[in-house]
């Protein structure tokens, strides 16, 4: 829809009558027109004179008036998704799924998770990546990228042992800060692998909410879950005293988000690869969204168009003969 | 020149008194043999026709009877419109008004008395001159004619002319340029039916051309001042030549109708086409 800064102009487009009724044309004087034969050619020509001469007028009005276009929503499909790995780094995460049990020689859940998102990402070659890893504090990884080595590379860096707590807040917010200015050209993912949780306060939710809102990113959780441990579908047992339960919680406020959330518990490696897959095969879905594009000045546009009758009425002002049949 | 070279004949009696040139009806001096009768009464002598008298068994004497020449009144009916102000080739009212005085010339060198009337949608009384034979008179009528501006709508008052004619049967010249509806053009014919009836047509070469080369011309008529833009190009002036051939065809059907073609003068008054038009008509 075309909107104007200076409606007032288009008043001024009654001045798009006068060519209708007055032609400017130098006339020849002709003893009996009903005389001369019909002539359909002619006829057109005369018609088409006038209309030129109202759409030049027309076009220089319209163009004084500032016309754009703003920008009306837009429906677009898009193929590439953005995925954001945000990687758990915690000291946890060295462990295998077996927990306590663990014995010599089983895959420590990092580097499982790090070995099968290598190949999530190799199978995706038209999605850009980032790479997220927290543990107490988040590490900025990799921007969105589509150089897929680089991608490899630090994934595969994040598997090595990790430190300290899981803080998934600052993790959520630096993953979801990757998305910021970027032209929303598929679906945004960000794809949170921890194997734990942990409370997040009130004014940190609202901003995770506000930033997933602004972002319209989707949220898919690979809980990866040691034996025997609790996982985010377990409610807290009120019968077992205090218990916070953050993994539940979390799960909770994730599914309050209000953006698609999903939430995959792997205990085992394969368990964990069929996770994956499953994003995987979600992800391959085209994302229809709505696309706002920007304000686009149409003036030169109106311009363009009364200038181009001018010139074809100043051709035919030269066509005009000066004398009859000489 | 042409004022001199133009002639006229024509073909039927005239029933005039006054003696001229023409053929006439009545009996009296002339060469125009009519019968021969008994010489009886004042019969005058001086034509005996010998052999009827030796021819009569009861030996009368016979004379010859002649008719005596009569006058024709000429009268131009000229059309004095806005659209006889045409420039092209030639200023179509100065060709009308050349034409009307050399008609009178021709008149005047056989005596017959000549008169114009003026119309355009109505009668121009200031230039109408009554059948005169005084050459003064219709030098001054011309003279008017000549310095007349057209301003007419349109030729209508053509068909309120016929009462101003000679009740006798006289030579009419239309001058007009047929810019009209061809129903006008046939009810002044028709009302000009007792009289002989020359339509001259004063056609203009520029006007019913188009050029053939590539233009924009915007045309305003003379008369009611309607526009109209044409894109001249090889095919419009083609049918331009189309019409205006299927025009003049038109126009001599209607005049032939009314017993004369047309006599089309364009651009310029000939004399030899002009007089032959009388010996073939």
């Amino acid at each position: 829809m075309m909107s104007f800064d200076h409606p007032h102009w288009l008043w001024a487009a009654l001045l798009a009558l006068l060519p209708l009724l007055w032609h400017g044309q130098r006339t020849l004087p002709h003893g009996w027109l009903p005389g001369v034969p019909a002539d359909p050619a002619s006829r057109a020509l005369a018609v088409a004179l006038r209309l030129l001469g109202a759409l030049a007028v027309l076009g220089s009005v319209v163009a004084l008036a500032g016309p754009h276009r703003q920008g009306e929503d837009v429906e677009r499909i898009g193929t590439g998704a953005h995925v954001v790995i945000t990687l758990d780094r915690s000291a946890s995460m060295s462990d295998g799924f077996a927990g306590r049990d663990a014995q010599q020689g089983d895959e420590a859940k990092g580097r499982a998770a790090a070995r099968l998102l290598e190949d999530f990402v190799r199978e995706r070659p038209r999605d850009l990546f980032g790479v997220v890893s927290f543990s107490t504090a988040p590490v900025h990884g990799l921007e969105l990228t589509a150089d897929h080595d680089a991608v490899r590379a630090a994934i595969r860096a994040s598997a090595a042992p990790g430190v300290g707590l899981t803080n998934i807040a600052a993790g959520l917010t630096m993953s979801l800060e990757q998305f910021r200015d970027k032209p929303v050209t598929g679906s945004r993912v960000v794809l949170l692998v921890s194997d734990g949780a942990a409370q997040i306060d009130v004014r940190k939710q609202n901003q995770i909410r506000r930033l997933f809102a602004e972002n319209r990113s989707a949220l898919y959780w690979i809980f990866l879950r040691t034996a025997g441990g609790r996982g985010p579908s377990d409610p807290p047992d009120p019968e077992a005293g205090f218990d916070p339960a953050p993994e539940y919680f979390l799960n909770e406020y994730f599914r309050d988000l209000g953006v698609p959330y999903r939430l995959y518990e792997a205990d085992t490696p394969d368990a964990l690869a069929r996770a994956i897959a499953d994003v995987a095969r979600l992800q391959n879905q085209p994302l229809r969204y709505r696309e706002t594009p920007p304000r686009q000045d149409l003036g030169g546009l109106f311009i363009g168009i009364a200038f181009a009758c001018s010139l074809l009425l100043l051709a035919a002002r030269t066509f005009e003969v000066p004398a009859w049949s000489r | 020149m042409t004022a001199s070279a133009l002639a006229y004949a024509l073909r039927w009696r005239s029933r005039a008194v006054t003696p001229g040139a023409h053929r006439g009806t009545l009996s009296g001096p002339g060469h125009d043999f009519e019968r021969s009768v008994p010489l009886t009464g004042n019969r005058d002598a001086r034509r005996l026709d010998l052999r009827a008298t030796l021819r009569d068994p009861s030996e009368r004497v016979w004379v010859r009877l002649f008719r005596q020449q009569a006058v024709v009144p000429v009268v131009v009916l000229v059309d004095v419109s806005r659209s006889m102000d045409y420039h092209g080739a030639t200023h179509r009212h100065a060709l009308a008004a050349e034409l009307a005085e050399a008609i009178a010339h021709a008149a005047w060198r056989i005596g017959d008395p000549f008169a114009l009337i003026a119309c355009d949608h109505r009668i121009r009384a200031e230039l109408t001159l009554p059948p005169c034979r005084s050459a003064a008179g219709a030098r001054a009528a011309l003279a008017r004619l000549r310095a007349h501006e057209p301003d007419g709508d349109d030729n209508s008052a053509l068909l309120k002319a016929a009462p101003l004619l000679p009740r006798r049967r006289s030579l009419v010249f239309l001058l007009t340029d047929g810019h009209m509806p061809d129903e006008r053009l046939n009810r002044v014919l028709g009302s000009l039916a007792r009289h002989d009836v020359v339509t001259v047509l004063l056609g203009d070469s520029r006007e019913q051309h188009a050029s053939s080369r590539w233009g924009i011309a915007r045309l305003r008529d003379l008369e009611s001042g309607a526009e109209r833009l044409l894109l001249q190009r090889p095919a419009l002036a083609r049918a331009f030549d189309e019409a205006r051939t299927a025009r003049r065809e038109r126009l001599r059907h209607i005049a032939l109708r009314h017993g004369r073609p047309p006599l089309f003068i364009d651009d310029r008054i000939d004399p030899v086409q002009f007089n032959r038009y009388f010996l073939q008509t």
